[in-house]
């Protein structure tokens, strides 16, 4: 199969869609830092960006663009498989937690009487048949997104100051409890909700063109760092216009937010249409995940032909998975920033990663220095599209 | 299949038992007799499938007397009333030579025929030094000597003079050579170069294709003044063995696409082609898709533009519209217009056309979404009195739309095919049963017919006929989706449909192009129109398609 | 083969679809204020001001252009669903501009109330708060309002937004006093409602066929609340000075007697307010300054002239008068020991360490001894004719 290519600003947007769709969930750290809540995610963008930086060793060491090949170099093949296989199911599992933050979220806001199966099912469907079509069409379709979203989301804050009122004050009293106290979200948040989760970007890395025999990183760190700015102009405008009272209830806190344009009556309720927006981008998150699913199958054992047969039979479990999850909203919370984050999520996004780039350095000293080739990887590039 | 040891003999032979049974039932009757069906089937081919007439003069070489050529041509051709032949021997001071002349009555210039042809003959034969042998001489002869200056060809198997014959030109036959000679002497009925019917602009050329390549050709010639314009000719259709040109400019053109493009039409086997239409099914691409990948044009000035830009134009005989490959999506909602006015202007116009199309799209799904599923986003006085309106009325809000959509659609199509006598009295009665009465009679409220009207007003300003038939069918599925899934489903169906049209691509270009893949360069000239001097010098620099 | 498996799925899903929440608009029963009393057994009345469809659109009817349906219960969702045996349809809540709370209510407490209509997913858009006073919610609801017809947004909910051109009401929306009650250190206050008249009377269509109208509704002055529970009335010129010392006046008037004993009206445009905490001999102390643009639009005794002298001297008298509004509204805040201008929370937010110590003892102790200092400084710009 040829391999596909997506361009660095694509990659942008993409990672830009990525961390978006986490706005879902951010609501949960605000219980605890009300009026603070912005100082951890200012502290967890730069965090964020240097663990996407010890990430991408595993290409440079390494010296190959192709993942599978990379970490068969680095870990050799026995444990490569089982590397896959491992990532394989980590990489289900964020994908059912976020299935379930969405059909929680449609559930609530737009149709309250709906049944989940029908939400879970389209919703699947939708990316499955994303997924199929590959990697080049997501990029594609998120440039779009991109642009919708941001225009929109400038509109929006427009209409918001022109309406309201904001009250600085809000924002006092400054880090009451001490730096240190905002540490820990922080690093929690740089490798979780809502900046972090960024391995399965990893894999997407490899499509990336390279250009000039170096693949370039900076792109990842200004998606990174673009999305945070963002996310901490929403936090601080939550928390200007919104006293930090009112909040906590909910968690999503973004849609109480928009729900504040009151334009004479007439632009109103415009937070259908950011659930709307944030859909979009969510779509896009599920099916690259969904594509890095597969890349890990891949790796374990080649599947080039029944693309539709796999996606399909990942979708249905995923159903059947969930209507099992379905009654216990709240227990699914509490589990997750008990017992996930710190636990499975830390150690599947900053333990290992960091195994296999130490496990790296030490192969690049031992072995001799091989010639690179970078040279013949990049020397076929592929026929640019108009 | 691997066979656990463990389990020890037993289990081998049962499970070798078991592909006994298995094989035994696969070799069963009911079994085999699908598999041999389809077998046959395949193995038939597309013999049995559609009737093919007698092509065995493709090959076949002439004859050396006179009787017996046209003896062969009154095989195929002799119950036709418009096959003309005629015999006569020339006479001169040295020999007796016998003519044979055929040709179709409504294809060839009769006055050609009568005076300068015969005449020529006549005269010219007279101007004889000596006795001319049968063969190559005599026939050398009459091609320089006797016939010169009037289109003059030679041919030596029957493929190729019954092409010429049945395109109009006349057949000459002497006693004696084994060729035959070719006069050129076309004259067709044809329609005059009228109005386009319809991809009509205010300013600018108003002339359209008709139906004779040549005159198409002529006009595309009229534009474009420059040596490296190439009219590469095939000839397809088994049956049919219609005149297909492919016209570019060699040097601006993307070789990729050309061969993609020879490839596709080399490959195809069409048992006729008699419009355009047919080849677009040779052209097609892999993937199913509503939206149309070729773009079509029965303007020279739009086409003539195209190949400019480094487009392939394919013009087929008999059919007035020019296909033009590759295309992107974008095209379908530009107009010659547009370059007719000032940049500014144009773009106006532009996004007002894009906005229409945008409406045609989704204003019925919008109208669903608003009504049913999200009455909140509705300011209070709209929502107090669309809601007095429908509580007069008697349907649900979607059957109400549904059915004044198709009743909308119908209208629209029956006042395509009906006779103009009839025309205004049928647009003044739909406009009157679909509009006023219903409202009056109470079956359905003034917004539907609001809301209809936008839709169709909408579509009406998209320039392409195609693109208009898509967009038909596309705001249908969405209606029914956001009847179906509330905003949910009708974002994620635009979350598909957005996908789907990023991941077109018609001969190798991507078709949402300055969308898709962003490119700045691209977006110069989509839904807005920057000063001409932006646009088509860094085009020629780059050698890079516009869009 | 594939295009066949997916349009059979595509059909079959349409019939699980479980859109039943799918409501049609000419279905919905479109609710466009709300009120909660406490009736004379001492349970919960919620009464609903209801569109009446039929008095809108192209062909309307002649009816009363709302319904009021009223039902008792324990609590507010019980009230709904009794409610729901009364009306054919589902309610509809999401247009619904105004919640009116009765007195007696509000005196026991109205923050599960507020919640519930604030977390409700339909209805999570801003919504006035206001209280009834002397009257019940319900009266409120009835009355057939003058200014508009009811699309108009119901009148009684715009009352409140228009009164702060007078300047003694408050307009609250259901965030606000959530945040006001949850959080330390401010105590809520809201705007209020009265009815003039016959409340019997006002319900009759009849009444907006006269010229002289029997009962109308009047915004009115505030009242005040310790945590959620009502607790005192502020009289007009307390609710003046309240809304002076917060700021919320955005375009007021002033009625300065000069010294011959005539009147003039000042017109006070963009009053800014700010207040700062100081500390003085380890006691807090409170500097209140508020800062407007002024223009003299009335003088009855008939001459107004652009003298430095008499420009001056109207500009004082107006700093005068805006003082003693704002001591009195403190005055009366103190008496009843409740913190609604929010001093407590400017500890909070300014000197933190210091509310942690004195957090519990504010509201009493410190409070009602508070020194404050109040320094008004405004500028005359016009002096009209």
């Amino acid at each position: 199969m040829e391999k596909k290519y997506i361009s660095k600003w694509q990659f942008f947007t993409l990672i830009y869609a990525y961390i978006l769709s986490h706005e879902l969930t951010r609501g949960a750290y605000i219980y605890y830092y009300r009026h603070s809540s912005w100082i951890p995610i200012l502290l967890a963008v730069p965090l964020s960006c240097l663990l996407f930086f010890i990430y991408s060793f595993i290409y440079k060491n390494s010296g190959s663009t192709d993942f599978k090949t990379a970490i068969e170099k680095v870990l050799g093949k026995f444990f490569a498989k089982i590397f896959f296989g491992i990532y394989f199911f980590y990489f289900l599992f964020i994908i059912i937690l976020k299935l379930r933050d969405v059909g929680e979220l449609v559930q609530i806001y737009i149709m309250q009487e709906s049944s989940f199966l029908m939400i879970y099912g389209f919703y699947l469907f939708a990316a499955v048949y994303c997924a199929i079509k590959g990697i080049e069409v997501i990029a594609r379709y998120s440039g779009i997104v991109f642009f919708i979203t941001f225009t929109s989301f400038i509109l929006f804050y427009i209409l918001l100051f022109l309406v309201n009122e904001p009250d600085y004050g809000n924002l006092l009293p400054f880090m009451p409890d001490g730096f240190l106290h905002y540490v820990n979200p922080a690093l929690k948040m740089a490798y979780s909700v809502p900046l972090g989760e960024l391995f399965g970007m990893l894999v997407i890395f490899q499509h990336v063109r390279p250009e000039q025999k170096k693949k370039d990183f900076k792109t990842a760190y200004i998606g990174i760092a673009s999305m945070g700015a963002m996310m901490l102009l929403i936090s601080l405008t939550n928390i200007i216009f919104l006293e930090p009272e009112v909040l906590i209830l909910g968690y999503t806190p973004i849609i109480r937010l928009w729900r504040r344009i009151d334009v004479e009556d007439f632009i109103q309720r415009l937070d259908i249409i950011v659930i709307n927006i944030l859909i979009m981008n969510l779509i896009i998150k599920t099916s690259v995940l969904l594509i890095a699913t597969k890349a890990m199958a891949d790796g374990i054992k080649e599947t080039k032909k029944n693309k539709f047969l796999f996606y399909s039979v990942i979708a249905v479990i995923f159903i059947i998975l969930l209507m099992l999850f379905v009654p216990d909203y709240t227990k699914l919370i509490n589990l997750r920033y008990k017992v996930f984050i710190p636990y499975v999520k830390s150690v599947f996004e900053v333990f290992i990663p960091i195994l296999i780039v130490i496990i790296s350095f030490l192969r690049k000293k031992t072995s001799k220095p091989k010639k690179n080739n970078l040279n013949t990887t990049f020397s076929k590039l592929p026929p640019s599209s108009a | 299949m691997k066979i656990p040891a463990a389990h020890g003999r037993n289990f081998c032979l049962k499970v070798s038992k078991l592909r006994i049974i298995i094989d035994k039932v696969k070799k069963m009757a009911i079994f085999k007799k699908g598999k041999e069906n389809k077998k046959q089937k395949n193995q038939q081919g597309q013999k049995t499938q559609f009737p093919v007439s007698n092509d065995d003069y493709l090959k076949k070489e002439l004859y050396a007397t006179v009787r017996e050529n046209i003896d062969y041509l009154k095989i195929y051709q002799g119950e036709c009333w418009d096959f003309v032949t005629v015999k006569f021997t020339l006479e001169n001071n040295h020999q007796e030579i016998d003519v044979g002349l055929a040709y179709l009555a409504g294809l060839v210039d009769q006055k050609l025929l009568n005076k300068t042809v015969i005449d020529a003959l006549n005269r010219n034969f007279l101007k004889a030094k000596k006795e001319l042998p049968e063969g190559e001489e005599r026939f050398r002869f009459f091609k320089s000597k006797v016939l010169i200056a009037i289109g003059i060809d030679e041919a030596e198997s029957f493929g190729k003079l019954f092409n010429a014959l049945l395109s109009g030109d006349m057949i000459v036959f002497l006693e004696g050579c084994n060729k035959c000679l070719i006069v050129g002497a076309r004259m067709y009925q044809e329609r005059a170069v009228e109005k386009p019917t319809t991809q009509i602009t205010v300013m600018g050329s108003n002339d359209s294709f008709n139906e004779n390549l040549l005159t198409n050709l002529s006009l595309l010639r009229k534009r474009i003044k420059n040596p490296n314009l190439i009219f590469k000719n095939y000839i397809l259709g088994k049956e049919s063995n219609t005149n297909v040109v492919l016209a570019y400019i060699k040097g601006l053109v993307d070789e990729n696409v050309l061969q993609e493009v020879e490839k596709r039409i080399q490959k195809a086997e069409l048992p006729e082609v008699t419009d355009a239409s047919y080849l677009e099914v040779a052209l097609r691409e892999k993937q199913f898709s509503i939206f149309p990948k070729i773009f079509y044009s029965e303007r020279p000035d739009t086409v003539a533009n195209n190949i400019l830009e480094g487009r392939i134009a394919i013009l087929c005989d008999s059919s007035p519209e020019a296909l033009i490959a590759p295309s992107v999506f974008i095209q379908f909602l530009h107009s010659t217009d547009d370059f007719h006015q000032k940049a500014f202007i144009a773009s106006f116009f532009r996004l007002l056309r894009t906005m229409g199309f945008l409406l045609s799209l989704f204003v019925p799904s919008l109208y669903i979404l608003l009504i049913f599923h999200h009455s909140e986003l509705l300011p209070v006085n709209l929502l107090f009195s669309v809601a007095g309106q429908r509580i007069q009325t008697p349907l649900p809000a979607y059957l109400e739309l549904f059915t004044v959509m198709v009743a909308f659609d119908l209208l629209r199509e029956a006042g395509t095919r009906m006779p103009t006598a009839i025309g205004t009295s049928l647009s003044f009665v739909g406009a009157i049963i679909i509009g006023q009465s219903s409202v009056d009679a109470g079956l359905i409220s003034p917004i539907i017919v609001i809301i209809v009207a936008l839709t169709g007003i909408g579509a009406l300003a998209i320039p392409n006929y195609k693109l208009n038939l898509a967009t038909t069918i596309t705001k249908y599925i969405l209606a029914i989706i956001s009847v179906a899934f509330g905003s949910f489903g009708f974002t994620l169906a635009l979350v598909m449909l957005l996908v789907h049209l990023s991941s077109l691509r018609s001969f190798g270009v991507d078709y949402f192009a300055p969308f898709a893949p962003f490119s700045k360069e691209g977006l110069k000239d989509s839904l807005i129109r920057v000063h001409l001097e932006n646009l088509r010098n860094k085009w020629r620099q780059k050698k890079q398609y516009p869009h | 083969m594939k295009r066949i498996i997916i349009i059979a799925l595509f059909i079959t899903s349409l019939v699980f679809t479980g859109c039943t929440d799918k409501r049609e608009v000419d279905d919905l029963i479109i609710a466009t204020a709300i009120a909660l009393d406490l009736n004379e057994e001492g349970s919960l009345e919620l009464s609903i001001q209801i569109l009446n469809v039929h008095s809108v659109g192209n062909r309307p009817m002649d009816a009363a252009p709302v319904v009021v349906i009223a039902e008792t219960g324990r609590t507010v969702q019980e009230v709904l669903r009794k409610i729901s045996t009364i009306i054919p349809e589902k309610l509809f809540f999401s247009h619904f501009v105004l919640l009116v709370i009765g007195e007696e209510l509000a005196r026991e407490g109205i923050l599960p109330y507020v919640t519930f209509f604030a977390i409700n997913q339909d209805a999570l858009h801003r919504f006035n708060i206001a209280v009834a006073r002397g009257c019940k919610g319900k009266d409120v609801l009835k009355i057939v309002s003058v200014a508009a017809h009811v699309p108009s947004m119901s009148a009684e909910g715009k009352l409140l937004e228009t009164s702060k051109y007078y300047g003694i009401g408050k307009y609250y929306t259901n965030d606000e006093v959530l945040s006001d009650i949850r959080s330390e250190g401010i105590s809520l206050s809201l705007g209020s409602i009265q009815i003039i008249g016959d409340p019997e009377k006002g319900s009759d269509l009849e009444n907006r066929k006269k010229t002289d109208l029997e009962a109308y509704t009047k915004a009115s002055t505030i009242a005040v609340f310790k945590k959620d529970k009502l607790i005192d009335w502020m009289d007009e010129e307390e609710s003046l000075g309240y809304n002076y010392i917060s700021g919320k006046i955005k375009n007021s008037y002033i009625v300065v007697t000069k010294g011959d004993g005539t009147f003039a009206s000042v017109q006070v445009m963009k009053v800014n307010s700010k207040t700062k905490p100081i500390l003085e001999n380890g006691k807090i102390k409170f500097k209140i300054s508020i800062s407007f643009l002024a223009e003299i639009t009335e003088d009855l005794s008939g001459e107004t002239s652009h003298d430095n002298a008499y420009v001056r001297d109207i500009l004082e008298r107006t700093n005068y008068e805006i003082r003693l509004l704002c001591e009195k509204a403190i005055q009366k805040a103190q008496t009843i020991k409740a913190d609604i201008f929010g001093f407590g929370r400017l500890l909070y937010r300014k000197k933190y360490k210091l509310w942690l110590e004195i957090k519990d003892r504010f509201e009493e102790e410190i409070f009602p001894e508070l020194e404050t200092e109040i320094v008004v400084q405004g500028k005359i710009t016009r002096v009209k004719p």
